[in-house]
């Protein structure tokens, strides 16, 4: 429990870094996705090399993947918050993933594309449901 | 509120179809195999079918998001988008494999280079993306390309794929990672073919 904790927090994280970087500070997205990502690697691979349950190859990998997440337009998400909910929810599916595409490249990167269109489908659902409240 | 583009170019509906299908068959997957689970657990099993829900109600939203590129020359050349994602897989699982940098490491060191390069030039200054797309071609696992030249082909198939979505899924993250998905399947299908015709399965 305490590690897919860890894990979904870290998919918030690594998906409001590169959101605000990208949208905040103009970065644009691949900057804003790969200076992070590189520097939780190396933070990773250079001084945090033994927690448990191999914690320290994950959380950079979540990191990376939820960047993705993190790498959209303001025109799709326009709000922090919804960019944290993607992040969990990326975190959500990386925790459960699926055993029969381990090892594919590009993983990460859908899981991150789910993680928003999701994330789209929730919002047009809770806009109908408001305006159905307020007729 | 979301910005609608309404679109009726054939490419772009190509492109969304492709896009979508990669998307519904990974969580399908994803679901099956929590299914057939000999123990399943019924809470991560009603989360991920509520996903599926709000991932149809999602995919309509963007199919009605998808741009009208009316000049078909507006594309990026498919020869550069190939080139481009090739270059970004081969050199991230170089560096990947054969180096201890790891995957995370190689790929995002292999897009901020690409990108800090191609910025240097007028007419490579839009192909970064390709490039960094190629990059998670590179960081599938030696159990998965069981050959470097099958990362190659996992790189032009993502280039191919690339151009054909150009107009699709247009702002969303993780497109560049479905795209290399895609392209990592169609890498591993022709591995698969090769060696049922060698005789290895």
């Amino acid at each position: 429990m305490i590690e897919e904790s860890i894990l979904i927090s870290t998919g918030v994280i690594g998906a409001l870094t590169t959101y605000v970087l990208n949208t905040r500070l103009k970065l644009g997205p691949i900057r804003a996705s790969t200076i992070p990502s590189f520097a939780i690697g190396l933070l990773f691979k250079l001084f945090i090399m033994e927690l448990p349950n191999g914690l320290s190859n994950t959380i950079p990998l979540v990191f990376f993947g939820a960047s993705f997440a993190g790498m959209t337009s303001r025109r799709i998400i326009d709000s922090a918050p919804w960019m944290m909910a993607s992040g969990a929810i990326f975190g959500t599916l990386f925790v459960y993933s699926s055993r029969f595409f381990n090892g594919y490249g590009g993983g990460l990167g859908i899981a991150a594309c789910l993680s928003i269109v999701i994330v789209i489908g929730i919002r047009w659902l809770l806009d109908k449901i408001s305006k159905m409240l307020e007729d | 509120m979301l910005e609608i583009k309404y679109a009726d170019s054939k490419t772009s509906k190509i492109g969304f179809i492709v896009l979508g299908s990669l998307l519904v068959l990974f969580l399908c997957t994803n679901i099956y195999e929590k299914i057939i689970d000999t123990n399943p657990n019924l809470y991560i099993l009603a989360l991920l079918l509520s996903f599926a829900i709000f991932l149809i109600i999602g995919l309509k939203k963007t199919y009605d998001m998808r741009l009208n590129h009316i000049n078909y020359d507006e594309r990026h050349n498919i020869i550069a988008t190939m080139s481009a994602s090739i270059t970004g897989a081969v050199l991230t699982y170089a560096l990947s494999s054969y180096t201890s940098l790891g995957p995370v490491i190689s790929s995002s060191l292999v897009g901020l280079s690409s990108y800090i390069l191609c910025s240097m030039n007028d007419r490579m200054k839009d192909h970064s993306p390709a490039v960094y797309c190629g990059t998670f071609v590179g960081m599938s696992s030696t159990f998965i390309i069981l050959h470097p030249v099958f990362v190659t082909l996992g790189g032009l198939f993502s280039g191919v794929l690339y151009h054909m979505t150009e107009d699709a899924f247009d702002g969303e993250g993780g497109k560049l990672g479905t795209i290399a998905f895609g392209g990592v399947c169609g890498a591993v299908t022709v591995i698969m073919l090769f060696a049922s015709i060698i005789g290895v399965f």
